[in-house]
């Protein structure tokens, strides 16, 4: 059993805090990442875990065992570093080794562990190389194999990928999703990348200026983000984020871009809207929810047209992004790449509000949820 | 000093995975680039051990085995390997340094007989063909011995016919191994004054490592074809 | 100008050119107490300069070992300096892991403090020092200088900042891996640091090879002297006997060659290769 929760868990140095009081419950296997800008003290906080930074204050728990005061090499954990840290003396095949041999492993079981981990990832033909003529993939793959061989109940992965160049990260981020699948372990990523997040996460921590915005499934994430910067921060391109006026009309919502009166969907709740009536909102869509065209499967209650003008058009292959300009403000729509349109064009296009979100400005957070 | 810091992190070429696996000697050659450090120590550890000379051939043995996985490319763990294969192969290795001195003197003394009497008479010159041929083999196969022993646990009879025969199968490949470790020792000789240390440092080590190189392929083969009579006459 | 095929500026030639006369001019006394070994006393500083002398005295090679006790002398200077270095490197590197890498109260002005002593010239505080030993009863013997001679800041200073550039990912995956920091340096540190100790080595050993003033002051009886001290038995009251002194001191000289000319690869093979950036 390794599940994990971190009960008021902070880190200051000296006047400096930087994480504040974290609370965080990750169930036995769970693939849980944190995510954040840097500085957001998701590598401290993953340190803490390792028992490579002292634990300022709360408490951490791995199992049932509180382990704030227990050295690293007892917490049944193994790292994956960010610049692979191999012991640039020893054979891959003793660079793996290693730790069990600290333990006093048998040593055919060492040899087992050792060969079974390279067979999986695939690095059976370094074994008796140094790190030094590896290249940055074959020494991630050993840095995972390091970890592998003790059997870990947590692996811990501080920016594992960010080394890599992108085509590589993309089988790599691959590989240990399904390293994870085959291992039956918890493993906590620490990454500022929120495509990997997305992409390989249980479950997602956002992290900011030390503090919790959110943990949830990645999914959720991305339908209910909790705040602005969540919003912000989860999907690619950015949500946009457009100032507008919540007004009521025969019993619907709307809220006031510019000059366009957009309806919000009925299933929003009522009572929370009906606070911020007449008020100053921040409203969220996503790029994806601007159509060139109304798509037979929207409701068109929940949908108006929009209007803005293309400032540049960035053809994806598979769709192109265009950045528009409504009413002074930049925003990005993701339409087709049959749309034709050339930079100063007038566009209309159709806004889908079924999963718009709406922000108090002044707290940042969402009125929604 | 910061600027040594990318001599830690310094991304390599890599290794491709897929890249045929060289051989002959520009993998000699390799192995050798890439193992010259461990085969420094080894050879002080020959000669560290070798000097209660009843050890010497144990210490040959051991020699041989870590020879063995460096041509496998197998992890060694260069003092434990070689004490484990020092204890394992002592009993065989003293028994082997006995015969085949034996047999080694006996033939390097009948071979030095006939050149001499070959001078006088060219009558001589039949038998010295046949001692020198005889000499050889016996050398190629006291080498092969060695190398079977290390590379797998045999009874000592099996042992000894598997070298035979590997001897007769491929005897090419060991006698350019026999030449190198000759080429290494008339070099010292040769060079003698700057070439001081060269037994210290290198000569024993790289000189089994040649003989492990040319004996793997065939030494492998005979084992294989012994493992698949084995398996055919028991059922 | 081409030469042998391939085109040389001007430039270089003068670089080389200035190279081979300073190197020349380096050289020079060393070739003049070779050649001085070789001659009796009256001919040292006949001029002009004979540099290869026409009747070599080879005898002076052999009187050396017999007009002195000076194998004595050598096995004097080889256990110092062996011991010496030996020490030194143990607690330069043992003291320099801890400033470079642990986390402790005070370390920063701790090490400027140690580092600040290499300002100081020993020459100020070695009187002080000396009657300080004597209280302890160490004069005349080699632990003296042995006790004096262990520890140096400027080992630790180089080792520090030799294991600053080390990545402490490195020692942190160590940690987890269940060593404790004394493993860390013996198994990490150390084997990574061979050319910072190599560095280290020749500086040590060829100092306390050729360390006058410390003998000078510590060791007055015979048996305990240096080769340093040593020469100048050769020089008694009235005349010095040159020759003699110059093959004593050829003699000298070879350890120290050794021990440079075995390590400096070492040296220069890790800044050489750590020089390229990835």
């Amino acid at each position: 059993m390794a599940s994990i929760s971190l009960k008021k868990l902070n880190k200051t140095y000296g006047a400096l805090k930087v994480v504040h009081d974290i609370d965080l419950e990750i169930a036995d296997k769970e693939f849980i990442v944190l995510v954040g800008p840097s500085g957001c003290g998701k590598s401290t906080t993953l340190r803490m875990i390792a028992g490579l930074e002292e634990i300022s204050g709360g408490e951490l728990i791995i199992g049932s065992d509180l382990m704030n005061d227990v050295p690293s090499k007892d917490r049944d954990i193994a790292m994956v570093f960010q610049n692979y840290a191999l012991y640039p003396h020893m054979t891959v095949y003793r660079n793996m080794a290693f730790g069990l041999e600290l333990r006093k492993a048998p040593r055919d079981v060492i040899e087992r562990q050792v060969e079974e981990a390279a067979k999986i990832l695939d690095i059976s033909h370094l074994l008796n190389r140094k790190p030094k003529a590896l290249s940055g993939g074959q020494r991630q793959r050993v840095a995972l194999g390091r970890a592998m061989v003790r059997n870990p109940a947590v692996f811990l992965l501080d920016e594992p990928l960010s080394n890599l160049d992108a085509k590589l990260r993309g089988t790599m981020r691959a590989e240990i999703t399904k390293l994870h699948k085959r291992l039956d372990a918890t493993f906590i990523y620490v990454t500022h990348d929120q495509v990997e997040a997305m992409t390989m996460a249980d479950r997602i921590v956002v992290m900011k200026d030390g503090h919790i915005q959110q943990v949830d499934t990645p999914q959720n994430l991305y339908d209910r983000p909790v705040n602005m910067f969540v919003a912000g921060f989860i999907g690619a391109p950015q949500m946009n984020l457009l100032p507008a006026k919540l007004t009521q009309e025969d019993g619907r919502f709307f809220a006031l871009v510019e000059e366009h009166k957009l309806p919000l969907p009925q299933s929003f709740d009522r009572s929370r809207l009906l606070a911020y009536e007449g008020k100053d909102v921040v409203l969220g869509i996503r790029p994806e929810n601007f159509h060139e065209l109304a798509p037979a499967d929207i409701d068109p209650a929940n949908s108006a047209p929009f209007h803005a003008v293309v400032e540049l058009a960035e053809p994806m292959g598979s769709e192109v992004h265009l950045n528009l300009i409504a009413g002074g403000r930049n925003m990005i729509a993701r339409v087709s790449p049959r749309f034709r349109s050339k930079i100063g064009d007038r566009v209309s296009l159709v806004a889908d509000l079924t999963n718009a979100q709406l922000f108090d400005p002044q707290t940042e957070r969402s009125i929604l949820y | 000093m910061q600027w040594l810091e990318a001599f830690w992190t310094k991304e390599g070429k890599g290794i491709p995975k897929d890249a045929p696996k060289r051989t002959g000697l520009p993998l000699f050659a390799e192995i050798i680039a890439r193992e010259w450090w461990e085969l420094v120590k080894l050879n002080l550890l020959f000669l560290l051990f070798s000097l209660p000379l009843v050890t010497a051939p144990a210490a040959t043995f051991a020699t041989a085995t870590i020879c063995r996985m460096m041509v496998e490319d197998r992890p060694v763990y260069l003092l434990r390997d070689f004490l484990e294969a020092l204890r394992a192969h002592a009993m065989r290795a003293t028994v082997w340094a006995l015969v085949a001195g034996t047999a080694v003197i006996i033939g390097v003394g009948a071979i030095s007989a006939y050149a001499a009497a070959a001078r006088t008479s060219l009558f001589y010159a039949a038998p010295l063909a046949l001692s020198l041929v005889v000499t050889l083999f016996v050398t190629l196969w006291a080498a092969c011995f060695v190398m079977v022993s290390v590379t797998e646990a045999r009874p000592f009879w099996e042992s000894l016919k598997l070298s035979a025969l590997a001897a007769l199968l491929r005897p090419l490949p060991l006698l350019a191994a026999l030449a190198f470790v000759a080429a290494l020792w008339i070099a010292h000789i040769l060079f003698y004054p700057v070439s001081v240390f060269m037994p210290a440092v290198m000569n024993f080590s790289l000189g089994m490592f040649a003989v492990a190189f040319g004996a793997q392929g065939v030494v492998a083969q005979v084992l294989a074809r012994s493992e698949e009579e084995n398996t055919i006459q028991e059922p | 100008m081409r030469i042998a095929g391939r085109k040389i500026s001007g430039g270089t030639i003068a670089v080389y050119l200035t190279v081979i006369v300073v190197t020349i001019i380096m050289l020079l006394p060393f070739a003049w107490m070779l050649s001085a070994s070789l001659k009796l006393d009256r001919d040292v500083f006949a001029f002009p300069i004979e540099w290869i002398p026409s009747h070599p005295r080879w005898q002076n090679y052999v009187d050396i070992w017999t007009k002195i006790p000076l194998a004595l002398f050598i096995y004097n200077t080889s256990k110092l300096t062996i011991i010496v270095t030996v020490l030194q490197l143990l607690t330069s590197s043992f003291a320099a892991y801890a400033f470079a890498k642990l986390h402790f109260p005070y370390k920063n002005t701790l090490f400027l403090g140690y580092i600040a002593t290499i300002a100081m010239p020993w020459q100020v505080y070695m009187v002080p020092q000396f009657l300080l030993m004597r209280e302890f009863g160490l004069n005349n013997t080699h632990l003296a200088l042995i006790c004096l001679q262990a520890f140096t800041a400027f080992g630790v200073f180089l080792m520090r900042q030799f294991y600053m550039s080390i990545p402490n990912e490195l020692c942190e995956a160590a940690r987890i891996d269940g060593m404790n920091e004394y493993q860390i340096w013996a198994k990490i540190m150390l084997p990574l640091s061979k050319p910072a100790l190599s560095t280290l080595t020749i500086f040590t050993f060829v100092t306390t090879w050729n360390d006058f003033l410390g003998p000078m002051i510590y060791l007055t009886k015979t048996e305990l002297k240096t080769i340093q001290i040593g020469l100048r038995m050769f020089i008694s009251q009235y005349s010095a006997e040159y020759g003699l002194i110059m093959a004593a001191s050829v003699v000298a000289l070879i350890p120290v060659l050794i021990v440079f000319l075995s390590l400096q690869r070492f040296f220069v093979e890790g800044v050489a290769s750590s020089g390229l950036k990835g």
